[in-house]
């Protein structure tokens, strides 16, 4: 004996919440394709090329070459990328104040106090047009990986906390007056290694 | 005893559709977040080098993007394998990067040109040679701000 059982319907309002918490969900996970990238500014064009007449004192200037090998030279001596970072640290540290370090003058900043500061350090970057794009990036990955750190290290001495975490007078006191991304980039040059 | 089963002739029930407007807008918003319009279409080889003190690349719309690399396997036999530089969908050389921004800058408001972002998304593989020729064009028309695209990672070398 057949007995048929009429099947109840679904019931289908919650069904709007499921597709919603779909949506949301598929709205968080989806990526746009976020770039991420080393942000710079380049130097103004220069009609005349005039060639630089304010002599800075060797002492304030960092060289870092990169040569067509791929081959980076901090200074005056042949070093490797690992060792760039804690270089150029040394090079801009406001506390490193001997005679083989960049000028330094006092300076008077609000909430802040005395500090003495970099007058002119500058690290200057040349490469070859022979260099490659990957030696290139992870150089000035370093630079700025080195000049960030120490940001944040001053920012845990005078404040407590890391810049990121800071007021934005703090930030623009710190990432404009004291530790600036000094960074020139010389034109290339095209040397040749026989 | 209770009676369990009614004595009914079975009917197939009704699919609920009160739903499908809700999917259907699921789909929709899904597609429009993801597409991005005028998306080039790479001709050329990256591998982009990796960096660890990288920004997230703000207000896309502001973003121009400059492809350098060696064309794909399918571009050899037309345009060879040195790297080449690569503006909308057209390989291109350096002397229409000045072109190419002033289009771009065209369609932008006056107030929003000035942050304007060149992004450079260069094969890891390429000469500096090509990208101080590319940032030389770029500050001769005064496009300043320069993003080099990288991945984001910590283990750099």
């Amino acid at each position: 004996m057949a007995n048929i059982k009429k099947t109840p319907g679904i019931n289908g309002s919650s069904m709007a919440d499921v597709s919603f918490i779909l949506l949301i969900f598929f709205l968080m996970v989806t990526t746009m394709g976020t770039d991420y990238g080393l942000i710079r500014q380049l130097p103004p064009m220069q009609e005349k090329p005039e060639e630089n007449p304010i002599d800075i004192n060797k002492k304030n200037i960092l060289v870092v070459n990169v040569n067509q090998r791929d081959e980076l030279m901090v200074g005056s001596d042949l070093t490797d990328i690992s060792r760039l970072r804690e270089k150029t640290k040394d090079f801009f540290n406001i506390n490193n104040k001997g005679v083989e370090y960049p000028d330094k003058k006092d300076t008077v900043f609000a909430n802040i106090g005395n500090v003495s500061i970099n007058k002119s350090a500058l690290v200057s970057l040349q490469n070859d047009r022979g260099t490659s794009y990957k030696a290139y990036i992870q150089v000035q990955n370093e630079l700025a990986g080195a000049v960030i750190e120490l940001r944040n290290e001053f920012c845990m001495q005078y404040f407590g906390r890391k810049i990121d975490d800071c007021t934005q007078d703090q930030q623009d006191i710190v990432s404009k007056k004291i530790y600036p991304m000094s960074i020139s980039e010389a034109e290339p040059k095209n040397v040749q290694i026989k | 005893m209770a009676k369990f089963k009614k004595d009914v002739a079975s009917e197939t029930p009704e699919i609920a559709t009160t739903s499908l407007p809700d999917i259907i807008f699921m789909l929709i918003f899904f597609f429009m977040v993801t597409t991005s319009m005028r998306q080039a279409t790479v001709m050329v080889e990256q591998k982009l080098p990796m960096a660890s003190e990288v920004k997230k690349l703000e207000n896309k719309s502001l973003v121009s993007y400059i492809h350098i690399g060696s064309p794909i396997r399918q571009y050899h036999s037309t345009y060879g394998t040195a790297p080449r530089i690569q503006l909308n969908d057209k390989f291109q050389m350096v002397q229409d990067i000045a072109d190419f921004i002033a289009s771009e800058r065209s369609t932008k408001s006056e107030a929003d040109q000035s942050k304007m972002t060149t992004a450079l998304k260069t094969d890891e593989k390429v000469k500096m040679g090509i990208m101080s020729d590319v940032k030389m064009a770029l500050r001769r028309v005064g496009a300043l701000k320069i993003s080099y695209i990288t991945t984001k990672g910590d283990k750099v070398f």
